[in-house]
């Protein structure tokens, strides 16, 4: 077992671990057991019958470089069975892969599995940095400032002052640097 | 030490755990549902409701019906979020929020669409902003309350586009709605405007009184009531009193006093497939002016428009069209105007008719490719014993809403001097 591994578990057990990641049949993994998605607005909204959709990027990086060598994009859609009190999701691209009757954490560790970047042609030395990136998506952003009435100035200022988009709900973990070769076992990543 | 020690001891049982966690959970099949919609829709509705139930009469009874039918049927998420848009459509004024619960019944759902009117707050709304190279500034603001069943708005306008005159004054009105299951709506409005006039009105005035001339204030109280008669089309009728301090030959008052009766038509949906919204909006009005309402001016005046509009993702294809009629001895603001920011742009009114026309007829088509817009207009305006001269244009510009057209009047003879204009919602 590398030094890698344990310094990993000994992360674990303090809590400061941010992603857990591998490489398997040349592409990358992750999993963030600390990262909780269905919570807040997201679990209200499921525990009030709708479905959420959400979507995950996971960039690779190389050493310090700005610009993602390889990305993955995946749009999940979860929901909550009323009855069963289970969440299900599922992959919007087809074929689509579906799994029910999860609890909360399993159903994010489900999306996670189902998202990977493929680094078969990338060094095995080569230091690298892996991002997550969650989102609610957002629809088209409405002018809801300008209608055939005219301009409401109340909505237009609203407009102006509001984050972008508005209250865009995200979760982003970052972490690495390491090398790809030490990826081969998982290891957790450094925040 | 200690928890050195546990973690060699448990650390490669964590990790095993850890690794297997997500393929120990991996797919479970559910039937053949799908499960990118909504894992719930296997069940069935045992009920819709609208909460608060106070608003339940308010909802118009063709998509109450449609709501009611829903009960026991299997859970469609697209049906249900469809009548989601359509209650937020119709009132724009609320929250509108779906809510599921679980029925009384095993495997039953209860559907709740909930609405919260989100009032209370005063708007600040700017009604009309264009400027034009032939005509100047038109501006507004108004400032609007909306309670639960009462409304009170009140602005300032400088107006030199909608009619013959530029107006500008002060404008309020206060109005109760909600009433007969949000059917019928009554109201008062009352406006005080400071008319000028362009030279050539003046100029171009029939010298045998056949017009009335001109004015320098106008005032107006109109007291109407609404009622919505089916859901697409609503009725309004009113009485509109102007008192007119008249220019010519001395200065003195003269009131203008018409009731008026309009038949208003809206209505919106969407493609079959949800990604084309359609819009179509339609009214006739007739006002008549009579000695017997104690107006110093006899008139009947027929005024009807049309408009369509469809959208989608990068395209609109807007049409639209209006006529009307004047007969007997109308004040100027009832005369019809073309060439300003919504008609025949690219002409000025004042080389159209300078005093306006008693007979206008006028068409557009409008297309935008995302926010690239082209127009072309035809229309006429002339005099009752005189001859209609069909006249066209076209506009190109930039931006939906808020944007600029540069316009050119197509013209037989003469040049082509293109009109700059620049605004929202012409």
């Amino acid at each position: 077992m590398g030094a890698g591994l344990w310094a990993a578990l000994l992360m674990s057990v303090e809590g400061t671990e941010a992603l857990r990641a591998r490489v398997r049949q040349g592409e990358l993994f992750v999993s963030a057991p600390d990262l909780k998605v269905l919570e807040g607005q997201v679990l209200d909204r499921l525990k009030n019958g709708s479905a959420v959709p959400l979507d995950y990027h996971l960039s690779l990086f190389s050493g310090g470089g700005a610009m993602a060598r390889k990305r993955a994009f995946e749009r999940f859609v979860f929901s909550y069975d009323l009855w069963e009190e289970k969440y299900s999701v599922s992959t919007v691209r087809k074929p689509r892969s579906a799994a029910a009757r999860l609890n909360a954490r399993e159903a994010e560790a489900w999306a996670l599995e189902h998202l990977a970047v493929p680094v078969g042609d990338a060094p095995v030395d080569q230091e690298v940095r892996v991002r997550l990136e969650i989102r609610v998506p957002q629809g088209k952003p409405e002018r809801d400032w300008l209608d055939e009435e005219g301009i409401n100035l109340g909505s237009l200022i609203e407009a102006l002052s509001r984050p972008q988009p508005k209250k865009l709900q995200s979760w982003l973990r970052e972490s690495g640097p390491v090398r790809l070769k030490e990826l081969s076992a998982p290891v957790s990543l450094k925040p | 030490m200690t928890i050195f020690r546990l973690v060699l001891l448990l650390g490669p049982a964590c990790l095993l755990i850890a690794q297997s966690d997500v393929a120990a959970v991996s797919t479970v099949a559910v039937g053949n549902v799908d499960l990118a919609a909504n894992v719930n829709s296997r069940y069935t509705v045992e009920a819709v409701e609208i909460q608060p139930e106070r608003m339940a009469p308010k909802v118009p009874a063709g998509m109450r019906d449609r709501l009611k039918s829903l009960a026991g049927t299997r859970f469609d998420p697209a049906v249900f979020d469809d009548l989601l848009e359509k209650l937020r459509a119709q009132f724009p004024k609320y929250q509108v929020v779906m809510k599921m619960a679980r029925g009384t019944e095993s495997e039953r759902l209860r559907v709740t669409y909930e609405m919260v009117r989100k009032d209370g707050e005063a708007e600040v709304v700017l009604p009309r902003f264009l400027y034009s190279s032939k005509q100047n500034f038109t501006f507004g603001a108004d400032v609007a309350w909306r309670g639960e069943d009462w409304g009170v708005s009140g602005g300032i306008l400088t107006d030199n586009d909608e009619l013959i005159e530029r107006y500008s004054g002060l404008r309020g009105g206060l109005e109760r709605r909600g009433l007969a299951g949000e059917r019928l709506r009554f109201g008062i409005a009352a406006e005080t405007w400071r008319s000028q006039w362009n030279p050539a009105v003046e100029a171009d005035l029939p010298a045998d009184g056949e017009v009335p001339g001109i004015y320098r204030t106008r005032s107006q109280l109109r007291p109407y009531l609404a009622f919505r008669l089916f859901e697409p089309l609503e009725w309004e009728t009113g009485m509109s009193v102007h008192r007119l301090q008249m220019q010519y030959p001395e200065a003195r008052h003269e009131l203008s006093s018409a009731v008026y009766t309009t038949l208003r038509l809206e209505r919106r949906w969407k493609d079959s497939q949800g990604d084309g919204k359609h819009k179509v909006e339609g009214s006739y009005q007739f006002r008549v002016g009579a000695g017997d309402l104690g107006s110093d001016f006899s008139y009947r005046r027929h005024y009807g428009e049309l408009a369509y509009r469809y959208e989608r993702e990068h395209d609109v294809i807007a049409a639209s069209f209006f006529a009307g009629t004047l007969g007997g001895n109308a004040p100027l603001y009832e005369r019809f105007v073309l060439g300003n920011g919504r008609s025949l742009r690219g002409w000025s009114k004042y080389d159209l008719a300078a005093y306006g026309g008693d007979r206008a007829a006028h068409g557009s088509v409008d297309y935008s490719y995302r926010e690239f817009r082209v127009v072309y207009d035809t229309g006429s305006v002339w005099q009752r014993n005189g001859k209609a001269k069909l006249r066209h244009s076209v506009a190109v510009g930039y931006g939906r809403g808020f944007g600029f057209l540069v316009a050119f009047p197509l013209r037989d003879e003469g040049g082509i001097t293109p009109v700059f204009l620049v605004g929202m919602n012409f």
